[in-house]
């Protein structure tokens, strides 16, 4: 492994760990229960910019597993890894189709967070019944995705991204 | 943002939208009975009319189920999140309410006993 980009990935973990710390100290509340903004998902979208996808899924799954750890349980960590797998292949897939900006990536990445996460509780608590939660979870996942995915482009236009691999 | 980004936005709030209707106006009638269902099996059933408060204990935890005035929910938890407390009243046939770290599901059903999809099934 390239110093510079374990250096990177470093950065982007600890960014995105932050991030997450951040969320659970500062919860910014949309009344609804188990719906957060999701801000990790931002370190996520520049790395999906910036490096190549199998980093992004080391960086997402080292972020799950420290803030997990420091901060939640194992049925945390289950759910999020979920999460975050289902999402992570949706924004991948939807950034190779090279037609959407950023901002559609990062709106897919939410709604296919919080679907993913909801098939795996279907499947624990063994009813299709928690189904009846989908309407408002997508519709937080459109709402939040459309929020990171708007800071993500400003970010994008105004940081020079990394060069990490030549 | 480009064109096909609110086309991809507006797809998904319809997705969201239709699903929301299905479920409110096709599947949701007044129910009769509560449901409470742990790992999937029911454990008890109670009946909507009734006024009463029971302490449902399973292996995970305790939840406090209350039925009042045609409504239920649950007014207390052990579980560390009290998701299943902050989800509130219930009262329409299929409505529920899910404590994932106690695998529990308070669930209300209509007369028969069904929960209102399973309508549709005729015979095996």
């Amino acid at each position: 492994m390239k110093t510079k980009r374990l250096a990177y990935l470093s950065l982007f973990t600890a960014f995105a760990i932050i991030l997450s710390y951040v969320e659970s100290v500062v919860p910014i509340n949309f009344g609804i229960p188990g719906v957060k903004l999701g801000l990790a998902n931002f370190v996520i979208v520049l790395v999906l910019f910036s490096m190549k996808p199998v980093d992004a899924i080391i960086i997402n799954i080292a972020r799950i597993l420290v803030v997990g750890i420091l901060f939640g349980n194992a049925f945390s960590i289950v759910f999020s890894l979920c999460g975050a797998f289902v999402s992570f292949l949706c924004m991948w897939l939807v950034k190779k189709i090279k037609i959407f900006n950023i901002i559609s990536i990062s709106v897919v990445g939410g709604v296919s967070h919080n679907v993913g996460q909801l098939i795996v509780a279907a499947f624990v608590v063994n009813s299709y019944q928690i189904m009846y939660y989908v309407p408002v979870l997508i519709i937080s996942g459109v709402v939040t995705g459309v929020i990171i995915g708007i800071i993500a482009q400003i970010v994008v236009s105004k940081v020079k991204l990394p060069k990490i691999y030549d | 943002m480009k064109k096909q980004d609110f086309i991809l936005i507006f797809a998904l709030l319809a997705v969201a939208v239709v699903a929301f209707f299905v479920i409110n106006n096709v599947i949701s009638k007044d129910g009769a009975k509560v449901q409470v269902l742990v790992d999937g099996e029911i454990f008890y059933e109670y009946n909507l009319d009734e006024n009463g408060e029971y302490s449902i204990e399973t292996d995970m935890g305790v939840n406090t189920l209350v039925i009042k005035d045609k409504k239920a929910y649950v007014s207390e938890a052990d579980c560390p999140d009290k998701l299943c407390v902050k989800q509130g009243e219930i009262s329409k046939s299929g409505q529920s309410v899910i404590c994932l770290p106690h695998k529990l599901v308070v669930t209300i059903v209509d007369d028969e006993g069904e929960t209102p999809e399973l309508d549709a099934i005729v015979g095996q």
